[in-house]
């Protein structure tokens, strides 16, 4: 909706993106022209990995947590809380809003770029299309819960933006914004599949890749949905505890 | 139907210490300042009143209604609105308010208004059927007709806040918290609130707590005010009982045909009950006091001896009184006690 109303924000967000694919494909180029293969990834797989993780980024960059600490800030907070709806469920749900504001405005064009411009692959076959819709659905979820996470800190600690930078970049480096996560060094590679940040970005990309077997499709779901599961029950709890000790500014 | 005993609200603000050194001393320990907003306040409102909650700047009005919203936890105390405890039944009991913070709106600011409407309509689940009726209504009611179709970051003030006035009635609420409805209003806008407050009030038996600045809302709208100092109630009961208790002091403002001098009516008086001032050749203002001389009994003798071209007689004025009140707050608190 926002999207709709200003109607030259999304041409400068979009103005961005192609940039950095850019930037990741001429990277990615310079770095594969001593090898042929990185971490099982060929030069146009590592080129399609990068493309991927940004048109997601493209999407679930909503930035709920910076709106949360905004309205805490300014005591506007107090008119979400006065709506008969369970507030984590109304960002929810302007959350959605604006992807889907940012789908069509922003990700869309950015896709045709892409497609267009980079040598991108595509998944096989329907059904790694539909499992790739699957993970994209958890990483979904997982992103969202930590940026409600994120948002609802500032109902204890009042200014978050800090907070949202740094979790920001966290996230990058261990969900695969940044890089694909089997270029790290092993042991770190390791401890970062036993976290679940990966759901945003690295399994649906290697899901899309054609990187999972089939035989680990069902345990790969399963942990997510659990760390999903898991993650709402946090927020749950924070939110609970911090609503009770809200001090409405303003007024 | 609004019932609140002891309420208590304390806030505690964190004070920061200055630089990086005492930054990093607040993570240590912080230290904070407690403020006293609201004091053991008790009062109840039936249902079909329109009650005034006025108090100075920083009375602890505003603390009140996010309590009574439920989107505040006090320090102690308790409320019920409707049977239910605000802060505990939180989302139960939203249903059964609306709500205006009149420095705020709660319209989305990017779209028309009335898309705006609709989607409170959905989180409300007002009936469609109920909805447009209610919408007509209160499109007839605040004349929103212009409006409803502008996004509301192109609204001015007054028009923004009879649309969310609206907004807040949509789900037609049983009561109504009100925090400044009239603020930066121009005469006309705050005629029809005022028109739309009164009819919702008296015709649609809504309980309406409000507060305000401006006393001639008060005046106005409510046989009830409930006044709040320093996060104290210091005075509750009728605009015509405090006038009663506190206006004993009136004026009267009388035009003449030809000069008189404020002298020459102090004299005719004897100079005592009352007081005149000269506030033109041949104006003069009065100021006496009822428990002396009656306001007819004054008019009666100056009518007979001067000639009169015209006179108004004021008052009391309930800003008078009530500025009295700030001003002197434990003298009538002490008074209102020995009183009861
Ligand atoms: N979030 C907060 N944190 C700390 N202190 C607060 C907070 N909100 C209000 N206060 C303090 O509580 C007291 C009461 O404030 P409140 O907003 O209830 O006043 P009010 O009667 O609405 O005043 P006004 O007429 O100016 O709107 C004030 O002293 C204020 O400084
Ligand atoms: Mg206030």
């Amino acid at each position: 909706m926002e999207m709709v109303a200003y109607r030259l924000k999304p041409i400068m967000t979009l103005s961005g993106y192609p940039v950095i694919l850019l930037a990741n494909y001429f990277i990615f180029s310079a770095i594969f022209k001593s090898s042929p293969e990185i971490a099982g990834y060929s030069v146009n797989e590592a080129v399609t990995y990068m493309s991927v993780a940004w048109f997601l980024r493209a999407l679930l960059k909503t930035d709920i947590d910076r709106l949360i600490g905004y309205r805490v800030r300014s005591g506007d907070i107090a008119l979400d809380l006065i709506r008969p709806v369970y507030y984590p469920s109304l960002v929810f749900w302007q959350g959605l809003g604006r992807t889907i504001g940012r789908g069509v405005f922003v990700a869309a064009p950015l896709i045709v770029f892409g497609v267009l411009v980079l040598p991108l692959t595509r998944p096989n076959g329907l059904q790694d299309w539909l499992f790739f819709a699957m993970a994209l659905t958890i990483g979904y979820m997982m992103a969202f819960c930590i940026n409600l996470l994120v948002g609802i800190f500032s109902f204890f600690i009042e200014y978050n933006l800090g907070l949202s930078w740094t979790v920001d970049m966290t996230v990058r480096l261990l969900a695969g914004l940044l890089i694909p996560l089997d270029f790290f060094p092993k042991g770190f590679a390791t401890v970062l599949m036993f976290m679940p940040f990966r759901y945003i970005y690295f399994v649906p990309i290697q899901i899309y890749l054609g990187r999972i077997p089939i035989s680990q499709m069902a345990s790969t779901f399963g942990v997510g949905l659990t760390w999903v599961a898991a993650m709402f029950l946090i927020t749950h709890i924070t939110y609970a505890t911090g609503v009770r000790r809200l001090g409405i500014q303003g007024g | 139907m609004i019932t609140v005993e002891n309420l208590t609200k304390v806030y505690r603000t964190f004070t920061r210490r200055e630089g990086i050194f005492g930054g990093l001393l607040d993570l240590l320990h912080r230290d904070y300042r407690e403020t006293l907003a609201v004091d053991g306040v008790s009062f109840s409102v039936e249902r079909g009143e329109i009650i005034g909650y006025i108090g100075s700047n920083g009375a602890g009005k505003s603390t009140t209604i996010k309590m009574l919203t439920g989107i505040l936890r006090p320090t102690s105390g308790h409320v019920s609105i409707n049977g239910l405890v605000p802060w505990k039944q939180r989302t139960a009991h939203v249903r059964n308010i609306g709500v205006l913070f009149g420095q705020r709106t709660q319209l989305f600011w990017d779209i028309a208004v009335i898309e705006s409407f609709r989607l409170l309509r959905k989180m409300y689940d007002v009936h469609k059927v109920e909805f447009d009726g209610r919408l007509k209504e209160m499109t007839e009611l605040l004349d929103l007709g212009p409006l409803l179709n502008k996004p509301t970051r192109k609204l001015s003030l007054g028009q923004r806040m009879r649309c969310d006035f609206a907004a807040s009635l949509l789900h037609d609420p049983p009561v109504i918290f009100l925090d400044e409805p009239t603020i930066g209003l121009d005469v006309s806008a705050k005629f029809k609130v005022r028109d739309a407050i009164r009819h919702i009030a008296l015709e649609r038996g809504k309980t309406v707590l409000l507060t305000t600045h401006d006393l001639t809302d008060v005046e106005d709208l409510c046989q009830r005010i409930i006044i709040i100092d320093n996060g104290r109630i210091i005075f509750n009961g009728s605009i015509k009982g405090i006038k009663e208790r506190m206006g004993k002091v009136r004026k009267a403002l009388i035009d003449f045909h030809d000069t008189v001098s404020a002298s020459s009516i102090m004299q005719s008086f004897d100079g005592s009950s009352v007081d005149a001032v000269q506030r033109a050749p041949n104006q003069v203002e009065l100021t006496f006091a009822t428990e002396s001389i009656s306001p007819s009994d004054l008019m009666r003798r100056i009518l007979s001896d001067f000639n009169v071209q015209d006179f108004v007689l004021k008052g009391p004025e309930l800003s008078d009184i009530v500025r009295k009140i700030y001003d002197g707050e434990t003298a009538i608190a002490s008074r209102d006690k020995a009183g009861e």
